[in-house]
């Protein structure tokens, strides 16, 4: 039975009267900048970093059991990998700590490794391993001892972005199959986004907004979480005029966009960059949301390209298959059309 | 390294060896030393040390010098690894001796002699007695600091795969310390030689610094040169032997 978490205004040294709750079996993805206090969150769960408040799992305050006797998995942002053991060792020795028999647990250990396809590394030392095979063992260490928590510390940070996208499809799986309750540390939104529905963003020790993806992109309570998850393209509204069924017309930089009204007064849009379709050719039908575009530049990232496009209303980021990208053959200086599909502009109301 | 460099790195070791072994023996063969029985040629001394292998002398007093230093050793190698090992590993441990042993460590372990003379009495049990306590001390030092040294990020590590204290001590930190804790044990076999031969010296009729005594007043400098060859040689060996050992144990990892 997955375990649930809670945190009661917890504060210490990084934290400020931190409250959450994790529902068994969910993935919460926490970001925030460096420095805001994510893996202080997590060492609080795991037992390491001292704290004033309290800690529950499914109802139970844990503040004074040890680390050891949490029941907690921590995959670190540094692997902590013992260098004086091999693969095998140190997948083995969660379960050996916690009285396996030796052979047993090698067997187990191996078993693990045979199922991260880590088979040719099972008798290689830590430091002839690369960066994306030590978090595969370090996750598959973490694991072994099936906790009842998860704590994963930027897992994807400083590996190269196929690496990265394997390891997180590896990752996902893993969370769906185990239901194992995790907190999911980044400081990446596209990745917390890909990892849990459910979002916290953390700042200078505080929580500042804990919802669904949807709600911290499209209702950020403060401009913390508005700056820090600035993912979205966002277009000032110098008009706006509600034309009835749910819809109004925003006038951002001389275009004119269909946007859906939900009866708040608005002074800017919001519209995630997979929602900006980028063509070359002037796409058939009612000109509804498109409009004409220089390229700034692309980039890519794994399988996606960010495609940087300056329009009369400012820049906008298109996010896009690589390979629809590369087919289109469009270098910087090009122009292009982008089409905002509807369904993905959201509309900030106006701050108090 | 190729199998040349290797040579020729032997060779520029060697060279200045063979060239000081060789001035030494011109020098005494020329008698630009006073006095023949002072200062003997190299081959002389190796032809000492060859009688004195030959007639069993040598190992009449090398070997009980060895059985007091390996005792001795031994012992306060064990007893400063554990102390060490839990004043590095446990706060109550330290808070409790690291005073204790912070005004004991600085006596010279031969400044202990005389009172051990009194205490224990001129017999088999006092040079090990002196070799413990010249060990013992060092040793604890050491390895209560390699062990403070380990990063502190493995244990937390272990605590999360729910290893206990003792666990985490005996398969995790030691094994991460023990680079520190052979440097310890390299610099005090050295010491063990030097304390034992003074020891010999002064306080105990037999073992190689007694020897070493005898021949002094015997004006016997070849059988000087040939004990303090055969040191020469005990220590570097050891040495060698040790490093060997710490490889051994840690060239997989590091």
């Amino acid at each position: 039975m997955a375990v649930r978490i809670e945190l009661r205004k917890v504060r210490n040294y990084a934290l400020k009267d931190v409250s959450l709750e994790v529902r068994g079996g969910d993935t919460l993805a926490v970001i925030g900048p460096t420095g805001a206090g994510k893996t202080t969150l997590l060492d609080v769960v795991a037992g390491f970093a001292p704290y004033d408040g309290a800690v529950f799992f499914d109802g139970a305050p844990v503040d004074r059991r040890p680390a050891r006797r949490r029941s907690v998995g921590y995959v670190f942002q540094d692997t902590r990998l013992f260098p004086h053991m091999d693969v095998r060792s140190n997948i083995a020795f969660g379960l050996v700590s916690r009285g396996m028999p030796r052979r047993k647990a090698a067997e187990k250990a191996d078993g693990l490794i045979a199922l991260a396809g880590l088979d040719p590394l099972a008798d290689r030392y830590p430091r002839t391993l690369s960066g994306g095979e030590k978090r595969r063992v370090a996750l598959m260490r973490a694991l072994a001892t099936e906790p009842d928590i998860l704590l994963l510390d930027e897992p994807l940070s400083s590996l190269d972005p196929a690496t990265a996208r394997c390891i997180g499809m590896e990752l996902r799986r893993i969370l769906e199959r185990f239901c194992i309750t995790a907190i999911y540390v980044t400081h990446d939104l596209q990745e917390a986004a890909e990892m849990a529905c459910a979002i916290s963003v953390i700042n200078e020790g505080r929580i500042e907004q804990s919802g669904t993806l949807e709600d911290v992109l499209f209702g950020a309570v403060n401009e913390k979480v508005y700056e820090f998850v600035g993912a979205p393209n966002v277009l000032a509204c110098e008009t706006f005029n509600r034309i009835g069924h749910g819809l109004a017309e925003a006038g951002c930089g001389g275009i004119t966009l269909l946007v859906p009204d939900d009866g708040r007064d608005v002074s800017r849009i919001a519209v995630y960059p997979r929602d900006v379709h980028l063509s070359r050719d002037m796409p058939p039908g009612p000109g509804v949301n498109r409009f004409k575009v220089t390229v700034v530049d692309s980039r890519d990232f794994g399988s996606v390209a960010r495609v940087r496009v300056r329009a009369a209303c400012g820049m906008l980021v298109s996010e896009l298959p690589r390979e629809a990208c590369e087919a289109m053959h469009i270098g910087p200086g090009g122009e292009a059309y982008v089409i905002l599909k509807m369904g993905g502009i959201r509309a900030i109301p106006a701050r108090a | 390294m190729t199998l040349a460099g290797e040579r020729g790195r032997f060779f520029w070791s060697a060279l200045p060896v063979a060239a000081a072994i060789a001035a030494w023996e011109i020098a005494a063969r020329c008698r630009l030393a006073p006095g023949d029985a002072a200062f003997p040629p190299f081959s002389a001394v190796l032809g000492e040390l060859w009688d004195l292998t030959a007639s069993g002398v040598l190992a009449q007093n090398f070997f009980p010098s060895l059985r007091r230093v390996l005792i001795g050793l031994a012992a306060g190698a064990a007893a400063g690894i554990l102390a060490g090992a839990a004043i590095g590993w446990k706060r109550q441990a330290a808070a409790a001796l690291r005073p204790i042993l912070s005004l004991l460590y600085p006596i010279p372990a031969l400044g202990w002699l005389p009172l051990l003379m009194i205490w224990i009495g001129l017999n088999e049990f006092l040079p090990v007695a002196v070799i413990f306590i010249c060990s013992f001390f060092p040793i604890c030092y050491t390895t209560a600091s390699s062990i403070e040294g380990v990063d502190r990020r493995y244990v937390q590590a272990a605590q999360s795969l729910g290893a206990s204290d003792l666990r985490i001590l005996a398969t995790v930190v030691f094994p991460l310390a023990l680079p520190g804790v052979f440097t310890g044990l390299r610099l005090e076999t050295g010491m063990a030689w030097r304390v034992i031969i003074a020891a010999e010296m002064v306080a105990i009729p037999t073992g190689i610094g007694a020897m070493l005594i005898r021949a002094e007043s015997l004006v016997r400098a070849d059988v000087i040169m040939a004990c303090l060859a055969v040191l020469s040689i005990v220590c570097l060996v050891s040495e060698r032997l040790l490093i060997f050992l710490e490889r051994r144990l840690t060239r997989k990892w590091r």
